[in-house]
């Protein structure tokens, strides 16, 4: 019997080592429910009957195709330092997954133990495995664990001593397709006549790894007649089979898998999966995947609208309520403006989009309950693939339609920091739920037949840019081959109304709770960025010349009016002063008619003079001059400098957007408060601009919480300030493409 | 008067307040802006219990 044995626990990402690493060592080490935790291997020393055992951690791998630092770190202690016996911890809910790993190292042809973790969560999903057969079937010993109640931990140790004084193995050999095994018979012959150092090594393992074009193994066996070999095998491989030796060889690793499950496994929800697989056969459809998510996209903002804007005229009245009554309650001037302006016309102007966001979330979280957004990934793999990402990249993107500040932690899933990177950088470029507001304060106001389109074209160009700049940074700054990766589909599930309620009440309350907190804070500055400096009352009296003549010319005219008893026309009084009007005689009806219209033209006069002192305030305020000052920078894409102060105020939180517009536009249009912001924008800008505005909003730099995201995740300034500039250079150059463009056609 | 510092005096607070905040999420002292609204910062916890990454 050997002494001082050496136990590897190799295993998937969160399967579970951990916790029967500390159950076996009594150690503590850090356990968490997403793969990465174990990084590095750890070792512990323990004395069991009698026998000192040392065990390894090995960090977890799905396989040993050495993709990953993981997986390099796992297969060079498994293949270099030749633990006694390697005991693969296997996550019995995800079998046919976990036994990916369990198969190559089958091949490899180490003593071995397999580990059936978490059998209670299996039993629970209605999974009933034949232990003894798939033993039988693998020659490996399997023992059942649930490793966070410590069941079954200790035959552990017994099956592992036992397989490592096994005097042979009995492994089934996966055969493949006839032209593979043809090569691997003769790279094997090759390796075996010019090849040295190669005593630590499987042969037969060997030959399949440099089929699969293992650069590590390569580099081990650098021979240029075996390298001759590989490449008459691709292309003969290619030609035979219609794939790639690596694709095929994987297929064949599954299909022993499957065919063990097959023999061994039996699952009770098996018609859950055969609805999933019929709805996934349109659903995930090659050629109709991606059209079937465009048409749920806009179906979505479609809805957002429609069912939202009932909600929106409630929210409305209420602040116009709140505005009407603090305007009669407030007397000084300053503190009026402040409350009525800043605050309410800020922050309300925010709250009032609380409707759409509700429903845009509530179709978001049905969509990601019932199963389809994984199947997003999974049709954007293609795509991905292509711009040098894979699928999985595709989750972040999907999170950062809610928030980017989750999404980004979500890249933590990506196997390599160049992946991770990647997808950091592009995945501010969905449109996050903070931007919505800007696009349903405009769409409406410049594109009122077509709400749903544009709001569509505008998620969609998001996503565009984002795969283009993914592409463009991926052949330049972050050059590199994106990992593969086995894309999981989760069976279609009816979502529950308590997990839709519960996500579209995070989301609204982060919503209601931004608006209460930095939304008001930055509006209440901004509004004094606009309001201050106060304009010199001498420079208000050289403007308001002649506004008094002008008063007294409406008065006198008025009264004449009253004189020959003639009613001015209104919306309200249309019935009664027509009947009394046609009681005059033709001469009187022609002479006031003539004086109602002096008298319009004096009071547009005095309008006249009234917008240029609110024009001539604003401009000589802070805000005006900070926007005077970029304004020739934003002229090239349309913008004036109220729209330059409200994107610097958007840095906060992107929605403070809407609000500073809010302050501008209360502040600016003296004595109109009745109207609704989208009135005066459609007033002052064109709909290109409006459009515009959105396209820059949506890809400009992200907002401060983002920002420091990003210099978190990466752990470096230099990708937060990349991203911050880059991102702001993109929004520039499409805006200016946008909307010179556009001036050539309207 | 009175209205006059009443103003001041919540400028001055709000430009305080939301310096303070900005300051606080550039230096990862707080801030979580994502659903979960932590106060002790974006911490893998408080974002994946938020939104269920469970990143299998």
């Amino acid at each position: 019997m050997k002494e001082n044995l050496t136990i590897a626990l190799a295993g998937n990402p969160n399967s579970g080592k951990t916790t029967i690493y500390n159950a076996l060592t009594g150690a503590r080490q850090h356990i968490g429910n997403y793969p990465g935790v174990t990084v590095e291997k750890k070792e512990s020393i323990i004395t069991y009957n009698n026998q000192q055992l040392k065990i390894i951690d090995l960090p977890g791998t799905y396989s040993l195709t050495a993709y990953s630092v993981e997986e390099v770190v796992a297969r060079n202690v498994i293949i270099n330092e030749k633990p006694d016996v390697v005991v693969d911890i296997i996550d019995s809910s995800n079998l046919e997954r976990n036994l990916y790993l369990a198969v190559q190292l089958m091949e490899l042809r180490i003593p071995l133990v397999f580990v059936f973790n978490m059998k209670d969560m299996a039993q629970e999903m209605g999974i009933k495995i034949d232990i003894k057969s798939l033993s039988n079937l693998f020659g490996v010993p399997i023992i059942e664990t649930v490793g966070s109640k410590g069941d079954g931990i200790k035959n552990i140790l017994d099956e592992a001593l036992k397989a490592a004084n096994m005097p042979d193995i009995k492994y089934p050999v996966i055969t493949y397709d006839k032209v593979i095994e043809k090569y691997v018979n003769s790279v094997e012959e090759l390796i075996k006549q010019h090849s040295t150092n190669i005593e630590n090594y499987n042969t037969r393992w060997l030959a399949v790894k440099l089929l699969e074009g293992d650069k590590d193994v390569m580099q081990v066996i650098p021979s240029p007649i075996i390298q001759e070999e590989i490449k008459r095998a691709n292309v003969d491989i290619n030609e035979m089979l219609g794939d790639s030796p690596e694709t095929a060889i994987a297929s064949a690793r599954y299909g022993f898998i499957s065919g063990a499950c097959q023999e061994c496994v039996t699952t009770t929800v098996e018609a859950r999966h055969n609805m999933s697989d019929a709805i996934d056969s349109v659903l995930v459809n090659r050629v109709l995947g991606i059209p079937i998510f465009l048409g749920l996209m806009y179906l979505v903002f479609h809805l957002t609208f429609t069912l939202g804007d009932p909600f929106m005229g409630f929210i409305e009245q209420f602040f116009g309520f709140l505005g009407e009554k603090a305007n009669v309650l407030i007397t000084h001037d300053l503190l009026r403006s402040l409350i009525v302006d800043g605050i309410i016309g800020g922050v309300g102007g925010v709250i009032v989009f609380l409707p759409n966001i509700i429903f845009l979330f509530i179709a978001i979280a049905i969509l990601e309950a019932s199963g389809y957004m994984a199947r997003v990934a999974f049709i954007m793999d293609k795509v991905m693939h292509k711009i040098g990402l894979h699928g999985k990249s595709f989750i972040p993107f999907l999170i950062g339609f809610g928030c980017s500040v989750p999404a980004i932690m979500a890249t933590r899933t990506l196997d390599n920091q160049r992946d991770r990177i990647l997808t950091m950088l592009v995945t501010p470029f969905m449109s996050c739920g903070a931007r919505l507001p800007i696009y349903l304060l405009i769409i409406p106001a410049f594109f009122d037949k077509n709400q749903a389109l544009v709001l569509w074209v505008v998620y969609l160009i998001g996503i565009v840019i984002a795969i283009v700049i993914a592409k463009i940074l991926g052949m330049t700054v972050l050059k590199g081959e994106s990992a593969p990766f086995v894309m999981e589909l989760p069976p279609y599930r009816i979502p529950t109304l308590k997990g839709v309620l519960m996500q579209m009440w995070e989301r609204s309350w982060l919503y209601l709770k931004k608006a209460g907190t930095i939304i008001l804070f930055v509006s209440i500055v901004m509004w004094a960025l606009t309001v201050f400096p106060l304009f010199p009352e001498n420079k208000v009296a050289e403007y308001e010349k002649g506004l008094s003549e002008l008063e007294q010319i409406i008065e006198e005219k008025t009264a004449e009016l009253v004189k020959i008893g003639y009613v001015v026309m209104t919306d309200e009084n249309m019935q009664e002063a027509e009947s009394i009007n046609s009681k005059l005689s033709d001469r009187e009806l022609a002479k006031a008619e003539k004086i109602a219209v002096e008298i319009e033209e004096a009071n547009m006069q005095i309008d006249e003079i009234n917008n240029k002192v609110a024009e001539a305030e604003l401009e000589y305020s802070a805000a005006g001059r900070i926007g005077k000052f970029i304004e020739p920078v934003l002229a090239p894409i349309g913008f004036d400098w109220k729209i330059g102060t409200a994107l610097i105020g958007a840095f906060a939180a992107k929605e403070v957007f809407v609000a500073q517009m809010g302050i501008v536009y209360s502040l600016g249009e003296a004595g109109e408060d009745s109207e609704a912001l989208r009135d005066k924008l459609r007033e002052n800008y064109s709909p290109l601009v409006g459009f515009a505005i959105m396209v820059f909003a949506l890809l400009s730099a992200p907002c401060m919480a983002t920002f420091a995201i990003v210099k978190r995740e990466s752990n470096s300034w230099k990708w937060a300030f990349f991203q911050f500039f880059g991102m702001t250079a993109v929004a520039y150059i499409v805006t200016f493409i946008i909307y010179q463009t556009g001036r050539l056609f309207m | 008067m009175l209205g006059n510092i009443i103003v001041v005096s919540i400028v001055l607070l709000a430009a305080f307040i939301s310096i303070r905040k900005i300051y606080k999420t550039l230096t990862g002292k707080s801030g979580c802006s994502c659903a979960c609204g932590s106060s002790n910062g974006c911490t893998s916890s408080c974002c994946s219990s938020a939104y269920k990454l469970k990143n299998k």
